[in-house]
């Protein structure tokens, strides 16, 4: 809570020292009148003085209605908020009375003391008194607009506007409040009614309307009592002693102020105003209070559903958040006693490729007596269960034929409750629950294991995504690691060979790939090259490039002919390889000091050739047989070995089909023609520039389109000797 | 990329001919495959492979008539192939497969080597 001066400084808003500056000023006008005349009568200058109090009230409102205890939506704090202030207006108001009544009562009646006394109580009680009736019509409308309708929006506004409208003709017409007051004064009988009738004035027609639409608009708004409704048994009884009192305090305060308090002489407007949410304050916590009455006989029913939402959703939100299948069973059987009445709970799990069920987890019964009971059972709860996709419940469990096999256990199961738990991929598993009284359960039991069955479901396959996840996960960091792998299986540097400039790469169509070229220099001054491309891709093709690169690597050391070499090879790893794989090869052996080259091509692409001399580019494709395609040494029958005597700037290229087949976006193949066509016009260029010029070709030709294979290329040069 | 569709329909003298059609690579190699273990399931050992259709064969294509050479061929029947357009002739060349299949230009010299 805050002082008065605390609140000024707080908030820094100049409107509310305006409007307490403005107040004064109109108490200050009183006191000069009162001073000038010597008896009480108020400084009366209209409108104006009317219209200076409604400006002090707003600019002092606007703040106050921020503060928390006018801000809180709490149904039962807003009531207890405005109890608060009805008590708060109350004893100020018998503040006010008394304070005239007993220090003042010796005083002279017509004493300019007691006069002033009286002006200033009533200045104050007005002022202040009306501000709280206003700040408790404010938190009226918290309750009133509790889960709201267009049509609540209407009518609270419709009533503050006959309530303005009437206050309107209070300022503008003097005669209005007197004839309003006619009515409703307390000693009214049918002939007054006559008379009233009898004297209806063109005025009347004005006010006969307002009224009726004050009474409608009045009982719009005591009907929005629906916040009621979500109250539990307790919070009613509260809320149903405070409004009695509430009540009692406002039926007080609307009879006694009109005698007691002298606020029609501070402003007819603010009386008016009284008088109008009187008939509001008196009748809605009326109102409130039958409604309460009427719903406290369902509020125990009410309470308990609630509960049970809210504790499966919680419930739902924890076994969600465990990701091992194993603890949610654990976590299940351990919650489902504490959602249904139940002694024993247990969750069986389905394998659906056995066809079985196995106990995941138990509650109160061991996972043991109820795997025997499963043996011993026929299975015919479960397999309706699977069948149909429900739950069941069973109360009379030693009658029922589907479940003799529970009576094995130990005559501790005498009612039974059993839900599918489903995926979208079947069947889960099934959750039971069982007490050992007949009639334990009934139908809301098994709504509610039905709809925990499907939070169990939700978690399960929860569980299942995370663990994909992770599974997918490991996979790819396999994936990358393999990459790593059979990246450093490619020659990590290119042999230096005086008589020839070499470039070469290799590009895996996805993270393994089955391309593998090498270069390997021999002690007796021979270099051996080979490209190859093992069919069929990913890990399988991986392995065998692998293998062939061993394989190459030991044959290197002790190298005869080309063709030999190429039946080495296939003896060796033909052993290994799978009947519908094979790898092509084109395996070629230069001379370093003759310049002699000889190779075979085991079913690989053509070699291309670049004749120096001739200025021409050609592809060689001597008879050959893919390596794996037939058994060992046999091989060698079916390819021919040919030799080239190379010269000075002949060139060959090596590669795989990844580039002779790369397609552009219009299906196209990049074929041969388009790598003679380069070599023949950049014929002048480095091994090295001629590799990085064909792939660049590639990349324009295909326009983005990802390699669907892998790509392979070496370009061999021989040296100028000028150079 | 074009499908792929393999059909297989029995010839006379207990030939069975498997037609095939469109992208015969990595992803439809298994369809040929299921083909061929069809036939070989029900002693179906003479086997002709009619090329007309296909527009591309990769190498695990390739791989398919490789699987079941020998079981075939140890049950004195054979695969023979015809049909090819040039271009997968061409692939069929460049492994070396002439040497180890028969390979026709059309239908009818193919089943005539079957009765042989």
């Amino acid at each position: 809570m805050f002082s008065f001066p605390q609140i000024l400084t707080r908030y820094k808003y100049p409107g509310t020292i305006y409007g307490i500056l403005i107040l004064f000023a109109i108490v200050a006008g009183d006191l000069t009148a009162l001073l000038t005349n010597g008896v009480v009568v108020i400084f009366d200058y209209g409108i104006l003085r009317e219209a200076l109090i409604v400006v002090s009230f707003i600019l002092l409102g606007m703040k106050i209605v921020r503060f928390d205890f006018f801000q809180d939506t709490n149904v039962l704090k807003r009531i207890k908020s405005i109890l608060i202030l009805f008590s708060v207006l109350l004893s100020i108001a018998a503040a006010s009375y008394f304070l005239l009544l007993s220090p003042f009562k010796s005083f002279p009646k017509d004493s300019i003391l007691k006069n002033i006394a009286i002006l200033l109580n009533e200045s104050v009680f007005s002022y202040v008194g009306t501000y709280l009736y206003l700040l408790i019509f404010w938190l009226y409308k918290d309750l009133i607009f509790f889960k709201q309708k267009p049509s609540t929006v209407r009518n609270y506004v419709g009533l503050v506007a006959v309530i303005g409208v009437e206050l309107l003709l209070v300022l503008i017409l003097p005669d209005f409040e007197s004839k309003d007051l006619a009515l409703s004064s307390d000693n009214f009988s049918w002939e007054q009614i006559k008379v009233f009738f009898k004297t209806l004035e063109i005025l009347d027609y004005i006010f006969i309307p307002i009224v009726v639409a004050g009474i409608f608009y009045l009982f719009a708004n005591l009907f929005r009592v629906s916040w009621v409704t979500y109250l539990s048994k307790t919070q009613k009884l509260t809320a149903l002693w405070q409004f009695t009192l509430i009540f009692i305090l406002a039926s007080i305060f609307s009879s006694a102020n009109k005698e007691a308090l002298l606020i029609n002489e501070f402003s007819p407007l603010l009386s008016k105003l009284w008088e109008s949410l009187n008939a509001f304050f008196i009748f809605y916590p009326l109102f409130s209070i039958c409604y309460i009455i009427l719903h406290l006989p369902t509020a125990r029913l009410f309470d308990k559903k609630l509960k049970e939402i809210s504790t499966l959703h919680e419930i739902g939100q924890s076994v969600i958040s465990v990701i091992n299948p194993h603890e949610i069973g654990e976590k299940v059987v351990q919650i489902l006693p504490e959602i249904i009445e139940c002694k024993i709970a247990w969750i069986e799990l389905y394998e659906p490729t056995k066809g079985v069920f196995t106990v995941g987890a138990s509650a109160n019964i061991s996972k043991k007596e109820i795997e025997e009971s499963i043996q011993n059972s026929e299975g015919i709860l479960r397999n309706w269960i699977l069948k149909h996709n429900k739950g069941v419940l069973i109360n009379e469990l030693m009658k029922d034929e589907r479940v003799k096999e529970f009576k094995k256990l130990g005559g501790k199961s005498n009612a039974l409750l059993a839900a599918p738990i489903e995926s979208k991929n079947g069947l889960i598993g099934i959750l039971f629950a069982s007490s050992d009284s007949e009639f334990a359960f009934d139908s809301e039991d098994l709504t509610m294991i039905n709809s925990f069955a499907n939070q169990v479901s939700m978690a399960f396959e929860n569980a299942n995504l995370v663990s994909e996840s992770l599974e997918k996960e490991r996979l790819e960091q396999e994936f990358q690691i393999a990459y790593s792998v059979q990246q450093r299986l490619f020659p990590q540097k290119l042999p230096k060979v005086e008589e020839l400039e070499i470039g070469a790469f290799s590009i895996p169509a996805t993270e393994l790939g089955g391309d593998y070229y090498d270069l390997v220099r021999t002690k007796d001054n021979r270099l051996l090259a080979v490209i190859a491309d093992v069919s069929g891709k990913g890990a399988s093709a991986a392995f065998y490039m692998a293998e062939t690169k061993g394989i190459v690597k030991s044959l290197a050391k002790d190298l005869a002919s080309p063709k030999k070499f190429l039946g080495s090879v296939n003896e060796i790893i033909s052993e290994s390889l799978a009947k519908n794989m094979f790898i092509t090869m084109t395996a070629g052996i230069f001379n370093l000091e003759t310049m002699e080259f000889g190779f075979v091509r085991a079913g690989h692409c053509p070699l291309i050739y670049f004749d120096s001399e001739k200025g021409k580019a050609e592809l060689l494709s001597p008879k050959g047989m893919g390596v794996g395609l037939v058994k060992g040494a046999m091989i060698e029958k079916f390819t021919e070995e040919q030799t080239l005597q190379l010269k000075e700037n002949d060139i060959l290229v090596f590669y795989t089909d990844g580039i002779s087949e790369a397609r552009n976006p219009e299906g196209e193949e990049y074929g041969e023609e388009k790598i003679l066509e380069l070599i023949e016009a950049k014929q002048n260029e480095s091994a090295e520039v001629l590799v990085h010029k064909i792939k660049r070709d590639v990349g324009n030709f295909v326009k983005g389109v990802p390699h669907f294979d892998d790509v392979t290329l070496i370009v061999i040069k021989v040296k100028s000797k000028i150079n | 990329m074009s499908g792929f569709a393999v059909t297989t329909n029995s010839c006379e003298d207990g030939v069975s001919k498997i037609s095939v059609s469109g992208y015969l690579d990595a992803h439809t190699a298994p369809e040929l495959e299921k083909a061929f273990q069809t036939l070989v399931n029900d002693g179906e050992y003479k086997i002709l492979v009619d090329f007309e259709g296909l527009d591309y064969i990769s190498s695990a294509g390739l791989g398919v008539f490789m699987g079941f050479i020998e079981e075939v061929r140890s049950n004195s029947g054979d695969i023979k192939m015809c049909s090819m357009a040039t271009k997968i002739y061409k692939v069929f060349d460049l492994l070396g497969f002439p040497s180890l299949y028969e390979i026709f230009d059309e239908e009818v010299q193919a089943l005539e080597k079957f009765r042989e």
